[in-house]
């Protein structure tokens, strides 16, 4: 028998060759020299190149699977946010108002405050759709269950007295967007509460409080598909509200992920306001200096400021939360009211570090922690010696 | 029609990953966790073959689950999730390698070489040697282009059959045995005589 071809030593080799001729090929090896050497050469060969792979640690994998759920998670959440918010943008826009294309008016819709020692805040949520063409590509945006949904629940409709919050400029420019916006009337807790009237009129706030507003997309609790979320906020303006008469910036951070095709965040990046606003998208902007003009328009009120460096820090945080994935040199750590981790963040630890609960301090409450991983055990065992981002 | 539709369910019914694929898709953690687990490591190890560093294997890695997931649509059921989750992975490492080759960033991996000295220590008694020839394996399967380098990662690092790496990177059963022997011709016409160190 002459020499097989290569072909058919390495089908050998890998087991793929047909039993009859696999004894055949078998038989010839027993004899010839060269052919054997050449297939135990070549196994060798591959056996050494294959057995050199060493394995990432164990923990990697497991930041790896974290950071991977709650990038699916910030996505999967637009499945309840988006029917939650459908209600809303119908109360909010109307159906007349989205067939005509008429600039978005805001209304508030719900109020509530939120016990923090330092300032009182207020919710003011709205939504915009461009027009009606976007509707179809928003998932579960559905014409007819908006217009079945369109009533106003009685605590809220007694809020709801017309004021306008015009945000033309926006929906003019970014199409394919619903947002929920927290507006946050910041002011000192020991001095008289904003009533329910004075919020009527988002302008006149501002005005009589002559204090910044600032906006950030904090979650929105969800409606009838359970808890939901803006997500992190993809899309964030700084305007001067000169229209409703807002004193200082409003930064707000709303939610288009999963919204608006990736391709338009470049777009909505380079878009601009007409009355100078920029439109940045989180992951291809320079990220917000905590220092930007909401503090400079405060006026010197404590409270103020350190409220609105909170939101500062929050886009400030989300602007790291995006690079850290890429570079898996950062996580995120979230601890809820009670100082506890939430689950991801629990799951987390649990996998850096066995005895994480004997180092979380009580003081990490309302907290968002933006850690680097490879100094996470340090930084809580030594005292929070290494650098973190903090929100509140 | 409709046939085609039953067996299409009949196939998830019988098929735990796409249940858990698409339970994860809905949020649920543990499924998603089982699933990651799962095919975690066999997912990095193709991309870290594929390319040139770990950073970028992570980040094909990251990719590879999130596409999954989010294509979970388009999965047909008739295949094997494996071979579909190495589909997902190869395409995003080649891409990935089209990329960089129009970057001019092609490099070779150096720490090849260094991590594979422990085993070829048991194997030849030459330690530099040993390191030399790995790293001129290495080496020349670094140079394959993505094409081949698929196909000889997956049948020699994955040891995967003819036919489950046809069904991976959807190509005839025939292109895989051409590629194959090219990839293995191309390695040993690169290594020359150092080959005789392996007989």
């Amino acid at each position: 028998m002459n020499c097989p071809d290569f072909d058919t030593l390495m089908m050998l080799l890998d087991g793929e060759l047909q039993e009859e001729r696999s004894k055949e090929v078998s038989e010839h090896l027993r004899h010839c020299s060269r052919c054997r050497n050449l297939i135990d050469s070549q196994r060798n060969l591959e056996a050494s190149w294959r057995d050199s792979f060493v394995a990432p640690e164990e923990d990697k994998f497991r930041i790896m699977e974290w950071i991977i759920y709650r990038r699916m998670n910030r996505r999967a959440r637009w499945k309840f946010f988006v029917p939650a918010v459908a209600g809303i943008i119908a109360v909010l826009l109307g159906v007349k108002l989205m067939m005509d294309n008429e600039p978005f008016k805001g209304r508030i819709t719900e109020l509530s405050r939120e016990g923090r020692t330092d300032y009182a805040s207020y919710t003011l949520q709205f939504g915009y759709v461009q027009d009606e063409s976007t509707n179809s590509d928003i998932d579960g945006f559905d014409q007819e269950e908006l217009d079945a949904d369109a009533s106003i629940p009685a605590p809220v409709e007694e809020l709801v007295s017309a004021e306008d919050v015009s945000i033309e400029t926006i929906s003019d420019r970014v199409g394919y967007s619903v947002a929920e916006v927290e507006l946050a009337v910041l002011q000192p807790a020991n001095e008289e509460d904003v009533s329910g009237d004075t919020l009527r009129d988002i302008g006149s706030i501002a005005w009589e409080a002559d204090r910044m507003i600032a906006a950030g997309g904090e979650a929105v609790a969800g409606g009838a598909g359970g808890s939901g979320s803006a997500g992190p906020g993809l899309i964030a303006f700084e305007e001067e509200c000169e229209e409703t008469e807002l004193r200082g910036e409003m930064v707000c951070s709303g939610a288009v992920e999963g919204i608006c095709p990736e391709e338009q965040l470049d777009d909505i990046a380079s878009v601009t306001l007409s009355n100078d606003a920029d439109i940045a998208v989180s992951d291809v902007s320079e990220t917000v200096p905590s220092s930007t003009g909401i503090s400079e328009d405060t006026e010197g009120n404590s409270g103020s400021n350190q409220s609105s460096d909170s939101y500062s820090r929050y886009h400030d945080t989300h602007e790291h939360d995006i690079g850290a994935y890429k570079a898996n040199n950062y996580v995120e750590l979230v601890f809820d009211a009670g100082g506890q981790p939430d689950s991801s963040t629990a799951l987390l630890l649990d996998s850096l570090f066995v005895s994480w609960s004997d180092y979380i301090p009580s003081i990490y409450r309302d907290t968002v922690l933006v850690v680097p991983i490879a100094g996470i055990q340090e930084f809580f065992e030594e005292g929070s010696t290494v650098p973190a981002q903090t929100i509140e | 029609m409709l046939l085609g539709v039953i067996l299409m369910m009949a196939g998830e019914e019988d098929n735990p990953d796409i249940q858990l694929l698409r339970k994860a898709k809905n949020g649920d953690r543990d499924a998603f966790g089982e699933l990651f687990r799962k095919y975690e490591k066999r997912v990095f190890r193709v991309a870290r073959r594929m390319c040139g560093s770990d950073d970028e294997a992570w980040d094909i890695t990251q990719d590879a689950f999130i596409r999954a997931m989010q294509a979970m649509d388009r999965y047909d059921t008739q295949y094997r999730f494996f071979t579909w989750i190495y589909r997902i992975t190869t395409n995003l490492a080649i891409n990935y390698s089209k990329k960089k080759m129009r970057r001019h960033e092609v490099h070779f991996d150096e720490a090849y070489s260094a991590e594979g000295q422990q085993v070829i220590e048991d194997n030849v008694a030459d330690r530099a040697a040993s390191e030399q020839l790995l790293g001129a394996v290495s080496k020349a399967v670094n140079k394959l282009t993505p094409a081949l380098k698929a196909v000889f990662v997956l049948r020699i690092d994955q040891q995967l059959s003819y036919s489950e790496i046809a069904e991976s990177l959807d190509i005839a059963l025939g292109t895989v045995m051409s590629r194959l022997n090219r990839a293995r011709t191309k390695i040993r016409e690169e290594l020359g005589s150092m080959l005789g160190e392996w007989e």
